[in-house]
């Protein structure tokens, strides 16, 4: 399975979904005024990397900050990761938050609380 | 008496005011906003926390008046999104006042939308929020309807705001948010 990479900008966040080690990445900042349309190919990646998932997955979100539009993309982002998770596939979030950062923690609350997969929580020193 | 924009602009500028923008509210200048704002603030060297909290709510106030801020015909311009913007620091807090015009018939929709956030307490907004998020409605700008809670919910206080006649079709509506 290829990779999905996408460099980062003052308001996109960089993606790298690398599909042979099954590991994936987002960071940086997602604040677009149309998500929808960054997220496309994303979920089109994604799409096709839940046809053939690998054993385990383990995604890491290091977001500084995002907007209201892209939350919902994230949550998509979640539940076809989701989709793998229950057919029995290894699935691991690992959500960081800088120090002190309560909202962005709350935010992964958030997302643990829709999302069946297991969060880490993971407070970052700097 | 019609509704004087600058003059109520200009009204909105004092001391306190930090920064300020009236005009188009394209991806562009919102881009140019937030950065300004950026900047402004790590000069002030306020606190990291503060300083998120701040931005989190800016992104969202000025993203709502790219998807929603109206251009009356008689406003002369050659674009069709604008928006004020005056962030203040007041000392003890920040204060955030946006204004934009909208379509007469969408008064209720908004003004019900601030009564019913400005009614809950932090935890009811946080569990609004969540209801949000998971369902799969998402509107065609986008927003799926969250911004107004993530407002609520990260600036921690009651949105004030006040709908001024304009004309015949449209209202100014401004929205101080403190945090």
């Amino acid at each position: 399975m290829n990779s999905l990479v996408l460099e980062g900008s003052p308001k996109t966040p960089s993606i790298n979904f690398d599909g042979e080690k099954g590991a994936f990445l987002i960071e940086g900042r997602s604040i677009p005024e149309n998500s929808l349309d960054f997220y496309k190919p994303v979920m089109e990646w994604l799409d096709s990397y839940v046809k053939e998932p690998k054993e385990e997955t383990k995604v890491s979100i290091r977001l500084e900050y995002f907007n209201t539009s892209s939350s919902k993309c994230i949550l998509d982002v979640f539940k076809k990761l989701e989709t793998i998770f229950k057919r029995g596939n290894k699935v691991i979030i690992n959500w960081h938050y800088e120090m002190d950062d309560e909202d962005m923690l709350e935010a992964g609350e958030d997302y643990q609380s829709i999302v069946k997969i297991p969060f880490n929580m993971i407070e970052d020193d700097e | 008496m019609n509704f004087d924009l600058d003059q109520w602009y200009e009204e909105k500028i004092d001391e306190d005011a930090i920064f300020d923008y009236k005009g188009r509210i394209d991806d562009e200048d919102v881009t140019r906003i937030l950065n300004s704002i950026e900047r402004i603030l790590k000069a002030k060297d306020e606190s990291p926390k503060m300083f998120k909290k701040i931005f989190n709510v800016l992104i969202e106030l000025v993203q709502n008046l790219h998807h929603h801020g109206e251009v009356p015909s008689d406003l002369n311009v050659d674009y069709n999104k604008f928006g004020v913007l005056i962030l203040r620091d007041e000392g003890m807090q920040y204060r955030i006042s946006i204004g934009n015009f909208i379509k007469i018939e969408g008064l209720k929709l908004i003004r019900d939308r601030i009564d019913q956030i400005n009614t809950l307490s932090l935890e009811e907004t946080r569990n609004l929020y969540r209801i949000i998020l998971n369902n799969e409605q998402f509107s065609e700008k986008g927003g799926g309807g969250l911004g107004m809670v993530e407002i609520a919910r990260k600036s921690g206080n009651n949105m004030e705001y006040q709908f001024i006649d304009y004309n015949a079709d449209y209202l100014f509506l401004s929205i101080d948010v403190v945090i």
